[in-house]
């Protein structure tokens, strides 16, 4: 089910008007596992086995680690095998196809066949949201796993299709018991609603054109159209996928739950390190949480740190999805970090004008950093890395 | 609970706005001088039902007779109104024999009887290739599929998904300004939306819009295909439907003109100035007059110069085009 539709919207409406007016408080959590089923099942029904199936064994073997609090070796032993089963079931369903493709490109004729698999439904968030419950019980962040509350966790459905990243820790508690929010919070909420869908079917909807140019890039287009086209698709995205966070957290603030921020003003950000603070929130501190920090994070030596960045936003890019104009994407942004990383480092503490933060300077560093960015969309946007060559080329052809 | 009532009444106020809102919307949005260029189902039923108490002449047919590339008050069909003949164009980009057809059983189904019926035949929609052959205009499906015969449904190819969304489809039909929406946005920015219009306007600074029409500019070449010449017979779709159309004006007795559709024989040449081509005109002529229906063959009546293509007719060409149904007209 997809939020801008008619029918999530009396979804919606229904299962939330039942779950404050007919059901009992006590059976709210089972409810939204029944509504967050329905609202799965819609689209593929047997992909909802497989997010159940995956629940399941992720519950199994987080309870398994839980009851090996004292014996380390064991628990690590079982987080690898849960980490290694998630991601080879994401691997499976969205890698496959972009592997064999490589490696049929890499030797010039067909050594591999390539599979056309439909991939699940969401499975990028709820495989991250998985590995993230099996990585904090082992490091002691999660103490109990009630079986309800995990289930609410994987079925919310304001969370399946697109997030924000949720953290088991903070969710959990809310559902003991579900506090009903005061009518100005629900209207609070509907607003928060209204204007993601505004977002999407207004301003995001409306970009897909203008942004025609560098997603088919070459002829009739000259440099303007690639200009356009760049801020267009700068805008599209974002409106597209903030206001897809903000009904869900619209959504999820109307039956009662907190859910997190996923954009705060992201192109007002002054450099690249603090865009991603403020760009998909859920997903940057996942990032950084569960393979930028495991790597060593900034106590390695620098060429190291800068090496994970790059790494972890290499990880980012290919999340996003399963071809190299999008791992180029993510390296593009490692890059960017390392830069701002060395930086802030050598140059800003030897420039005092840089040091101060005067208002010249923040302008210009929200130019730069937004100039780096847009650039940076080039590649997303593109179908190939040829088609994001066209662009750059013809953004500064005469 | 207080909540939930606060959050309930503010709904049933919103729908109660929603809903006067959509009444004003109703009463007050134009007619236009032709269909719009992106109508919409919910337009279409509204056209249909304002003509359930006239006895117009009503025009069907293809881009030709809509005015492909020209201002509305341009058409032919629109400055035949302006001469004070009682004509509606419900015409449309993308129309074929099957649309036709359709068109005239959701009038039937209406209750509209129109005093005259004006329609063109255009020999490229003959051609199985051609992206009308077997289909209807999505709001034409929309609102005429189930006026549609088994029979004839089944040689159409549906554009509709194939589990319909009915509760979009219950809200388009209910809600006119959402239905609509299509209309609204071309009667406001004149074009398909806001965007649209702002990239029109982007890409003629940018010149890419010249570009475009350069790379377009029809040669014989960009036409090659178009015409299928292969005799026309009843496994053609197109020729199937032109029959029904012409055995359901006999059955009604209602008059009717088909005109042979314009077409530019300098640019096309190569492909149709052939013994094939004239065979499949006698066909369509021996067809349609068996039925009883004027034809006004105007296969060879233009000029290249009045064309802007293979079968779209100038400003020029439109206006002499008015002059000479004007003559055939009731």
């Amino acid at each position: 089910m997809i939020f801008n539709t008619w029918t999530f919207a009396i979804f919606g409406f229904v299962a939330i008007f039942l779950y404050w007016t007919v059901v009992p408080p006590k059976l709210r959590p089972h409810y939204l596992v029944v509504a967050g089923t329905v609202f799965y099942t819609w689209a593929i029904p047997a992909y909802t086995l497989l997010i159940v199936a995956l629940a399941v064994v992720t519950f199994a073997i987080g309870q398994l680690m839980l009851r090996l609090d004292d014996d380390v070796r064991r628990r690590r032993l079982a987080l690898a095998a849960g980490v290694i089963l998630i991601a080879g079931v994401l691997g499976f369903f969205k890698y496959t196809k972009f592997f064999a493709l490589t490696v049929d490109q890499i030797a010039g004729h067909d050594i591999l066949p390539v599979p056309q698999i439909l991939v699940p439904l969401a499975i990028s968030f709820f495989t991250f949201e998985f590995v993230h419950v099996l990585v904090d019980i082992h490091l002691g962040k999660i103490r109990r796993l009630d079986a309800m509350d995990f289930a609410v966790f994987t079925m919310f459905f304001p969370t399946l299709v697109a997030g924000p990243i949720k953290r088991f820790q903070s969710f959990a508690p809310q559902l003991h018991p579900v506090v009903e929010p005061p009518a100005s919070e629900i209207g609070l909420h509907l607003y928060r609603v209204g204007v993601g869908i505004a977002k999407k079917t207004i301003f995001a909807d409306s970009m897909s054109l203008l942004a025609q140019a560098i997603v088919t890039p070459g002829a009739p287009y000259g440099p303007l159209d690639y200009w356009v086209g760049m801020l267009a698709y700068s805008a599209k995205i974002y409106f597209d996928f903030s206001g897809y966070s903000d009904i869900a957290i619209g959504v999820a603030g109307m039956l009662g739950l907190a859910i997190p921020e996923n954009f705060e003003r992201p192109y007002w950000a002054q450099n690249i390190s603090v865009f991603w603070s403020r760009w998909h929130i859920s997903l940057s501190t996942w990032i950084r949480d569960y393979v930028f920090i495991p790597l060593g994070g900034s106590r390695r030596p620098p060429p190291v740190v800068l090496g994970n960045l790059l790494l972890a936003m290499g990880i980012s890019g290919l999340w996003h999805g399963a071809a190299w104009t999008f791992v180029t994407w993510g390296f593009w942004h490692g890059a960017g970090l390392a830069v701002h990383r060395l930086w802030s480092r050598i140059v800003v503490p030897r420039v005092p004008a840089l040091a101060n933060g005067s208002a010249p300077v923040r302008v210009a560093s929200i130019a730069v950093t937004f100039a780096f960015v847009v650039l940076g969309w080039v590649l997303f946007a593109s179908s190939s890395l040829l088609s994001a060559g066209t662009v750059y080329a013809g953004i500064v052809a005469r | 609970m207080r909540p939930l009532r606060n959050a309930l009444a503010g709904i049933a106020v919103a729908m109660i706005v929603l809903a006067l809102i959509d009444i004003a919307f109703r009463s007050t949005f134009p007619r236009s001088e032709r269909l719009n260029e992106n109508f919409s189902a919910a337009y279409l039923r509204r056209e249909v039902a304002a003509l359930r108490s006239t006895s117009p002449i009503v025009v069907l047919g293809d881009s030709a007779l809509w005015g492909y590339r020209l201002p509305a008050d341009k058409a032919a069909v629109t400055l035949l109104r302006r001469r004070g003949l009682a004509v509606e164009n419900l015409s449309f980009e993308g129309g074929s024999p099957p649309n036709t057809y359709a068109m005239l059983r959701i009038l039937s189904a209406n209750g509209v009887r129109p005093r005259q019926v004006v329609f063109n035949v255009n020999q490229k929609e003959f051609n199985p290739a051609d992206s009308a052959y077997q289909t209807l205009h999505p709001s034409v499906e929309l609102v005429g599929w189930t006026a549609l015969g088994h029979g004839e449904r089944a040689l159409l190819k549906s554009t509709q998904p194939a589990h319909p969304d009915a509760l979009q489809h219950a809200i388009e039909s209910t809600w006119a300004l959402y239905g609509m929406r299509t209309d609204l946005r071309e009667a406001l920015f004149g074009d398909v939306d806001a965007v649209h219009a702002l990239q029109t306007a982007i890409e003629g600074v940018s010149g890419a819009r010249a570009r475009r029409l350069a790379a377009h500019r029809p040669t014989a070449q960009l036409f090659e295909g178009t015409y299928d010449l292969t005799p026309l017979d009843p496994s053609n779709v197109g020729f199937r439907f032109l029959r029904r159309i012409a055995d359901m004006l006999r059955q009604q007795n209602i008059p009717a003109v088909a005109i042979l559709t314009p077409t530019n024989h300098t640019l096309l040449h190569d492909y149709i100035d052939s013994p094939e081509y004239a065979a499949n005109l006698r066909a369509t002529r021996r067809l349609l007059e068996s039925n009883g229906i004027a034809v006004l063959d105007l296969d060879r009546a233009f000029p290249a110069s009045e064309f802007l293509d293979n079968d779209h007719l100038t400003e020029a060409g439109n206006s002499r085009l008015a002059a000479v149904l004007r003559a055939a007209l009731r």
